[in-house]
């Protein structure tokens, strides 16, 4: 009897695939390509336990019998096996003796058995892998089992020649799945989402709402991805020193402590000028995935540090390969978006009339959806953000300390600003992009190749195209609450040779309004649960992906009502 | 800001000094000092698994205890000072 699988005969594919990702494959075979192929990770608290679980099978121990030695009664731990003729490896977390000459696999699982007391499938295809392994090197094994911890139940598996039958024809879907660039589409509706600790990067019911036409769209029941709980840390001390003791990160000026942070809290270090951030220091968080960001004491971002690249290569050759009627078609709903949201952040917070206004700024956006090239799009996009800044200062209130009647006359500027507005602006935009850029180059983006942005000067493109949409939405929206709160005045501010700059006081109010309106949390218009703005940019990043993957026909920018 | 954490109140009774500093090491790392023995910690259920596990990587499972005691969600202020009050974890973005 032989029983023998098949890996298809492609160099570049790796010689043996583990019997842990065939368990994934049966789950999900989406989820299998995530983590197999595009090597996408995400932990849950359900892997973790497992993992703790799992401990007192993961050390070694024990040896495997040798076949004429008698071997009664003993087992062994841990034991990893490959077959690159099989094509098949596997460390199994236990081997016992099963008398009469056999041997028995046993698999430690966290959860419980199926409704009839069996094996789920998934975990049965795993064990029957090691099955036919142990067979390959030439055990006799008649039946496998898998522990249930939760339940504390052992759940017996036949081995024979049919199950070994079935698990050859599954290994070879899988390895036609993880030799295809592009991933299965998502499961549908499927209860099995809700447990999968790759939800947040999978995105099935999003990116299935969107491929719906909207009026036969339902509420999404839940946001199911996790919740972040990192947070950045800004550092904006002239002459600290950023440095890594006991796992917690330590700011200190001239040796005295001044902040220390769990590491296990801290998602980003932004560091303004003359910040010192020791070797070791990056070197920690690089290895926790956490990026470290410069920036200019007048808060211009000047570089950042992550850890290697995102391993999504299949992401990057699509975004370089998209072609310019793709770009531009994404481009024109960007800018649309853009265009609608300061619309409507006008007809929110100005005083006055705005119904022309209004107006014009609808037809812009209607006619962005229509551009018919780059440049065209550009001169909507001007034309809009000139009427847009043209009535900007209306909306800020009588409560505000900060003069803004030069804005008036200057409009808006850059580099540098030439007044308090205009400085506001420009640090809240940095910031904005600060952010995009990070959550891009997380999923595996190439920041600085655009859709409508060129890649040009060193800028990060692809986050300023991104930003578009969220520059009222985020940004100018915390431009207005600093000053129509009355959060920055006129202390706050220095002018020096024709610019105008924020001072330490006043960055630190904008910092914290900044990172207040990232935790707030609205309703998502196109799948109508609450998320905060952090998850909305890093939802968006990814449906930006999944066009650029072919996985949806369109993009859909994220406009308010 | 949503958060899965909850507040732990973790204290600890370690017979030897080298195992005495990891432990100590390992709770800052994962919390505030309360009182020399006695962390707070604010921590979602992996955290807390890891810490668990740490735990008893460096212990000495017939010497030494390490106590974990539940406080529920953040937020709810269950602490009273008498003296010396001592600072409690905090929340959100963080600007020096």
């Amino acid at each position: 009897m032989s029983v023998g699988t098949t890996r298809p005969d492609l160099p570049g594919l790796p010689e043996t695939v583990p019997a842990r990702m065939l368990n994934e494959f049966v789950y999900c075979p989406r989820l299998f390509h995530l983590e197999w192929v595009q090597q996408q990770f995400a932990t849950s608290d359900d892997v973790e336990e497992g993992l703790y679980l799992h401990r007192v099978v993961d050390r070694e121990t024990g040896d495997l019998p040798d076949k004429s030695e008698a071997w009664n009664g003993r087992v062994a731990r841990s034991v990893s096996l490959s077959s690159p003729r099989l094509g098949l490896a596997t460390r199994l977390d236990l081997v016992e003796d099963g008398g009469d000459g056999t041997v028995v696999p046993v698999d430690y699982k966290k959860g419980h058995p199926n409704k009839d007391g069996g094996a789920w499938p998934s975990d049965r295809v795993q064990s029957l892998v090691q099955a036919l392994l142990l067979r390959e090197e030439g055990y006799a094994v008649e039946r496998a089992e898998i522990w249930y911890a939760e339940t504390r139940q052992r759940v017996h598996i036949t081995v024979d020649y049919a199950a070994l039958q079935e698990v050859t024809e599954i290994v070879t879907r899988a390895w036609q799945v993880a030799a295809d660039p592009s991933a299965p589409p998502p499961l549908r509706d499927s209860p099995k989402c809700a447990l999968c600790s790759l939800v947040g990067i999978c995105l099935p019911d999003e990116l299935d709402a969107l491929q719906t036409p909207p009026k036969q769209r339902r509420p999404l029941k839940r946001l199911m991805a996790p919740i972040l709980e990192g947070r950045p840390v800004y550092v904006t001390l002239q002459g600290a020193v950023v440095g890594v003791r006991s796992d917690r990160l330590e700011v200190r000026l001239s040796g005295e402590l001044k902040a220390s942070y769990r590491l296990i809290d801290v998602s980003q270090v932004c560091v303004f000028g003359n910040v010192t951030v020791s070797a070791q220091a990056v070197r920690s968080l690089l290895s926790r995935d956490i990026p470290v960001l410069w920036f200019s004491y007048g808060g211009w971002f000047s570089g950042i540090a992550e850890g290697l690249p995102g391993k999504n290569v299949d992401l990057r050759i699509a975004q370089f390969r998209a072609s310019e009627q793709q770009q531009l078609e994404i481009a024109r709903r960007m800018i649309s978006g853009k265009i609608r949201n300061s619309r409507t952040m006008l007809r929110r917070n100005a005083r006055g009339e705005m119904s022309r206004v209004g107006e014009q700024l609808k037809q812009l956006a209607i006619q962005a959806m229509q551009a018919e090239s780059s440049q065209q799009l550009l001169g909507i996009e001007g034309t809009a953000a000139r009427l847009y800044f043209g009535s900007f200062p209306a909306m800020v209130g009588k409560n505000s300390r900060v003069d803004v009647s030069d804005f008036q006359e200057n409009g808006r500027t850059r580099r540098p600003p030439k007044d308090p507005l205009n400085a506001v602006l420009s640090f809240c935009y940095t910031l904005l992009v600060k952010d995009l850029t990070v959550t891009l180059m997380g999923i595996g983006f190439d920041p600085y190749y655009g859709m409508f942005h060129r890649p040009r000067f060193g800028r990060p493109a692809l986050a300023l195209d991104l930003a578009e949409e969220f520059r009222s939405l985020v940004a100018e929206s915390v431009v207005l609450q600093v000053l129509n709160n009355g959060e920055v005045g006129p202390q706050d501010f220095q002018s020096r040779g024709g610019g105008c700059m924020l001072e330490a006081s006043g960055r630190k109010a904008v910092l914290r309004a900044y990172e207040r309106r990232l935790d707030q949390e609205i309703t998502h218009p196109q799948f109508g649960y609450k998320a905060s703005y952090r998850r909305v940019m890093d939802i968006q990043a990814r449906m930006l992906g999944a066009v650029v993957l072919g996985e949806l026909d369109d993009y859909t920018a994220m406009v308010t009502r | 800001m949503r958060t899965n954490r909850r507040r732990y109140l973790i204290a600890y009774d370690i017979r030897k000094p080298v195992r005495l500093r990891r432990i100590c090491k390992l709770m800052e790392a994962n919390g505030e000092r309360l009182q020399y023995s006695v962390f707070i910690c604010d921590l979602n259920r992996t955290e807390l698994i890891h810490l668990r596990a740490d735990s008893e990587e460096i212990m000495n499972l017939d010497e030494d205890s390490v106590v974990i005691v539940d406080l529920g969600e953040l937020g709810e202020d269950r602490f009273t000072f008498v003296g010396r009050r001592a600072g409690l974890p905090t929340q959100g973005a963080q600007i020096v």
